[in-house]
Formats: structure tokens, sequence, C-alpha cells
């Protein structure tokens, strides 16, 4: 599975390049074409540990769920 | 506004809840689902304007508005409510029935209200109708949970009446429609907080992701298409373009997505995803623009029904297991039990993720990329953050960690129910709309109300989704084993409710107890009094430490007479001293 994922990223990664379209260049960093792949690789990261992170230390409480 | 009367269709269900109580249980189903697909076939023959209605058996004549931005809500509305009757066909339970029904009626009631009073009644009807459908699971849990979520919503009902009051003292017409944003007076806020409070955004969302998992698997199927999409149909009518809200629904987005993924119950993870969600519309209302507002009515259709598939999903799992918490339900092997439920549950989760072929990837762009097109950037980034979030969560740890997941030894053995074929049917109902809107988006955008220009499938847009969806799958297949879930309950804003709650109990504590002293003081007085009147020479006893006999008539009688007797002897000479 996770080679399978790895080759899919790197086949999206590489058609980002192909001249299909113009990009849109609202933004600075949308003339890089392969943003989309670098945010969702690092924004799943982020959150991820992000989540995990608050949900080790910062979380106000923790209950038992059979506590109610 | 048109003279003439016209029969709401929103009445249909207010039927069909009567004829849910007064009915045998097979013949109130036959009639519920004719009733909604009443209306349905009804809906496009609705003209246009702003009518009269009479509600049946009543003198209450109310506005009623029709438009396009009514109707799209409309059709989702009355198209949920039939999905969620086949999914429930198996329900016995007639309470259940007749609170949907009611809650569904109350909805439509919202989406057609041309006035503030009948939008009110509708809005406070649909809290009520909603708190008896959680109550109608049974549950000590279904009934703690309902009781917060009425207490909140009658405040939430409370502001709106409130800001109405002020609006009509200020003389504006009894009529809904955009407030115009620069006379921002308390009217303006108390209408926006009650708004936003039912739309569940933070820090007024705790209500949802607590009320939302107590219900019982089929009735939090209602639960999760109307309150909150009727509050996003309510800002797009009063507050469009409010700045304000592209913000707040920026937040919510992530928020939403953040506390998801900490989450150990099943319903309770979505039921945080409906939080980020609707994030996305109310974006999309604050950003103002014909496709942003386009974008946040095609996502509230969608997400209606692909919320309602992942919801029946899971109902699936809890009705099939009794189990709801992802630590108990990873590695009891359900994919081998329930391996349509998980397909189907799938359909929604790729949905919900944008993923192309599927209804969300036709609807969310349009709101991420109105942000682009206005240069908010931050905006932008922060609804495709919440959104790779999204596919982690309910993509990946959700069905991975309830359908599979790594077991451990002492499991206990569960017995598995068998999924009747109505929630087989009303989840294939749904995964079937989701993939022809995801397929062909043109039928629902030519519903929406402001006219715009949107490819979903453009080259470009098509080969950024993939790159994202990827890319983010990846990470999260490489680092599921930390989003294994935990048995523990992470409490959210909930906690400040408790803390409230608290200091608000430590007040009546306080309160009762002095009211306790203060009856007993009372008690006693009237006791010693009594006592005093019964035998006056109780005190002298006291004084002497001695026990007060009891009261014997004939040891007191002579010196109670004799003093009466003296007493009155004085009060009358004095009388005819004084007049003379």
């Amino acid at each position: 599975m996770l080679r399978l994922l790895l080759v899919l990223s790197m086949a999206f990664f590489a058609l980002g390049f192909l001249p299909l379209e113009a990009p849109i260049v609202h933004t600075p960093w949308h003339k890089f074409r392969a943003f989309d792949s670098i945010f969702g690789f690092l924004g799943a990261l982020t959150l991820i540990f992000l989540s995990e992170g608050l949900g080790k230390f910062l979380l106000f409480r923790r209950h038992k769920e059979d506590e109610g | 506004m048109k003279g003439d009367y016209m029969l709401p269709p929103f009445t249909l269900y207010f039927l069909g809840a009567l004829l849910t109580a007064i009915l045998p249980k097979r013949l109130g189903g036959i009639s519920r689902l004719l009733l909604v697909a009443t209306a349905f076939g009804l809906l496009p023959f609705l003209p246009h304007g702003v009518f009269y209605g009479r509600l049946p058996f009543t003198e209450y004549v109310l506005l009623i508005k029709v438009d396009t931005l009514g109707l799209a809500f409309a059709y989702v509305f009355v198209i949920i409510s039939f999905g969620a009757l086949l999914y429930s066909l198996h329900v016995k339970e007639k309470a259940e029935h007749f609170w949907a029904m009611c809650y569904a009626g109350s909805g439509l009631g919202v989406i057609f209200a041309a006035d503030w009073l009948s939008l009110y009644l509708f809005w406070e009807l649909m809290a009520i109708c909603a708190a008896f459908l959680i109550w109608s699971y049974g549950t000590q849990r279904s009934l703690s949970s309902g009781f917060r979520y009425l207490m909140v919503h009658l405040f939430g009902g409370i502001c709106l009446l409130s800001g109405i009051i002020w609006l009509n003292v200020k003389g504006h017409p009894n009529v809904v429609a955009p407030l115009l944003q620069t006379e921002r007076g308390a009217f303006y806020y108390l209408i926006l907080t009650s708004f936003l409070l039912n739309a569940a955004a933070p820090p007024l969302h705790a209500w949802l992701p607590d009320a939302y998992p107590e219900a019982s698997p089929t009735g939090a199927i209602y639960l999760t298409a109307y309150t909150t999409k009727a509050s996003v149909y309510a800002l797009l009518r009063v507050f469009p373009g409010e700045p304000i809200l592209a913000w707040v629904g920026a937040f919510m987005a992530l928020y939403g997505v953040v506390w998801a993924i900490i989450q150990n119950d099943i319903r309770r993870l979505l039921s945080y995803h409906i939080v980020s969600q609707v994030g996305y519309m109310v974006c999309g209302v604050g950003l103002g623009t014909a496709l942003s507002m386009s974008g946040s009515v095609a996502h509230a259709f969608t997400h209606i029904l692909y919320k309602a598939l992942l919801f029946m999903g899971a109902g699936a799992v809890i009705y099939s297991t009794g189990l709801r918490q992802m630590s108990d339900l990873m590695g009891l092997g359900l994919f081998k039990k329930l391996r349509a439920a998980f397909f189907l549950y799938m359909v929604g989760a790729f949905s919900i993720s944008s993923v192309p072929l599927f209804s969300g990837f036709i609807s969310k762009p349009m709101i991420v990329e109105a942000a682009l097109q206005e240069g908010q950037m931050w905006i932008y980034l922060l609804l495709h953050l919440a959104s790779i979030g999204t596919w982690l969560c309910t993509a990946f740890k959700l069905p991975y960690y309830t359908w599979f997941g790594p077991g451990t030894k002492d499991k206990p053995l569960v017995a598995f129910k068998p999924l009747p074929p109505s929630m087989y049917l009303g989840m294939s109902f749904l995964a079937f709309l989701c993939i022809a809107i995801g397929i062909a988006p043109s039928p629902l955008y030519r519903l929406l109300p402001y006219p715009f220009h949107f490819d979903p499938y453009s080259p470009r847009h098509l080969i950024d989704s993939l790159q994202m969806l990827s890319a983010s799958a990846l990470c999260t297949w490489a680092f599921l084993s930390i989003l294994k879930p935990h048995p523990f309950r992470v409490l959210d804003m909930d906690v400040f409710y408790q803390m409230l709650g608290r200091r608000t109990l430590w007040v009546c504590k306080k309160f009762y107890s002095f009211r306790t002293r203060v009856q007993g003081w009372l008690k006693r007085t009237v006791e010693g009094l009594t006592l005093l009147g019964r035998n006056p020479f109780s005190p002298f006893y006291t004084l002497k430490g001695e026990k007060t006999p009891s009261y014997e008539a004939h040891t007191y009688r002579l010196p109670l007479s004799f003093g009466m007797t003296i007493t009155m002897l004085f009060f009358f000479l004095l009388a005819l001293v004084l007049i003379l």
C-alpha cells in the first residue's frame, strides 16, 4: 500500500509539470507546480503531529469514556 | 407580495408526523414515504415569490418566500429525509419517526419563512424537535446530552428573539432580508450570534459533538442535515458578504479537523467534521462573491448527502456490534462482517475529501477557489489544510481502525447483528447520489442562485487535487500508527460548560443552604411560639434547665384563665379611663 501511494504521489507530482493549462498566478507559490504535493505531504504531517501533541499535552482534561 | 394562499411543503411533514402517531406502524411508514415523495414532486412547481400560508387547523398566517436560494436547500432537505426514511424503515419506535418528521418539517419551515416571527417559530420548533429526537433513543447519555442541546439552543433562540424585537423597535420591516452592514447595532450581533450558535461555530459548537453521537443510529441521520444547514441558509439570507464570517469559517474548518483527529468515538469524530465542513460554507458566505456563495449552497447540498452517508455507515457499525469506540472496534475483523457497509461508507469518505468523481469535488473547491480569487491567501491555506485533515481522518483513520486495525488477544467476543435491508437501501440511495453529483454536477449547478463560472474538471484543478490527495495519503499511511485511537473521551469547550455548570450548581447550593437555614429558624420560632401558647410556663422550665412537662389541661387551665381574665379586665379599665 505504501509503495502504491508512493508511486501515485510521484506520478501526480510529475504530472504537475505538464504544460496542460496556464497556472493560476494569484499567489507566488502557484508558479511552483508541485505546490499541492508538497503542501499535501507537509500539511498531513503537521496535522498528525499537531493533533497528537494536542491530545497528549495540551488538553484540558481527559476522561475515561465509561465515566462519561 | 402575492395575495393568494399557498400550502407550504413543510405542512406535509407535519401531516406525516400526525399520521405516524395515529396509523399502524407499517401504514405509517408507507404514508411518510409517500408524503415526502409528494413534497419532492411539488417543489419544481412552486411559483417564485412571497405568499401567505395558513397552518392547517390554526388561524396563524405566515409569510412564505419561494426563490432559488430557498429551493436549493429545500430540495436537499426533502431528499435527505427520504434517504433517512429508507434507512430507518426497520425502526419500530413511533416516537422517533414522529419527532424526525416534525424536525424535518420545521427545518423546511425555516427555509420558506419570509418573516422574522415565522423564522423564529420554526427555529425554536427545530431545536425542541431535535431534543426530543435525541431523547427518543432512551439512553441515560441521550437524556443528558439532549437536555444540554436544548439549553444551548434555547439560549440561541433568546438571542434571536431579542435581535428580532430590537430590529422591529428600530423600525425595520418584518421581512427576512440582508441586514445592511452599515447599521450594526446590538440586534445585528444578537442575530449573528444566534445563527453562528446553530452553525456550531467555536466556541459555541460543543453542543454538536456532544449531542449527535448520543442519538439513535437512525435519528442522528436527520440531525446531521437540518440544524447547521438551516443556519447556513439563514447566514446566506441575512449576512451575505459579512467579512468576519470568512475568518470564522476558515477557523471552524481547521478547528473541527484538528479535534476530529484525536477522537475515539466514531460518530463524535464525524460530528467534528460537520463543524469543519460547515466552516467552509460559513467562509463562503463571508467571502461574499457569487462563486463563494454558490459554493456554500452547493457544499451544503453535497455535505448533507455525504455526511448522512457517513453517519449511516457509523450507525450500521453501532447497530451491528453495539460498540462505538474505535479502540473497541479495531481488530474485530469487521470488514468480513460488514463489507458492503464499508464500501458505502467509503463513498461518503471520498466525497467529503473532495476526491474526483465524488460529490465533494464539485462543491468544496468552489469556496477554496473563491478565496484564492479574492486574494485571501491565509484563508485559502487554512481551507486547504482542513481539507487534508478531512482526508486523513475520514478516509484513513476511521475506516482503518473501525473495519481493520490491529487486534489484541484480550478482545471480548462480540455478537454481530446482521444489518436490515433498509439500512443498505438508505446507504445505497445516498451513495448513488454522491457519485452521480460528482460525475455530473450540472443539474446541481443549475439549482444554484448566483451566476458563476467554475469547471471542477479542468486539468489544472484535477492535477492539483490529485497531487494533494496522493501526497497526504502517503504521509498518513506512513504515520497511521500515530493516529491509533486511545480509550479516552477528549473534552473540548464542554470543559468550560462544565465549569460554568459547576459554578452555577455551587451558587444554587449556597442559596439552597441559606433557604434551608432560614426555613429552620422560622420553623423553630413557630414551634417555640406554639409551645409558649400551649404552655406559658415552658420558658421558666427551659431557663431552669428542666424538661418542660407536657401540657395538662387540669393543671394549667385555672392559672391561664385567671391570667386572661386579669389581662382583659386591665384593658377594659384602660379603655374606660381613656374614654372618660
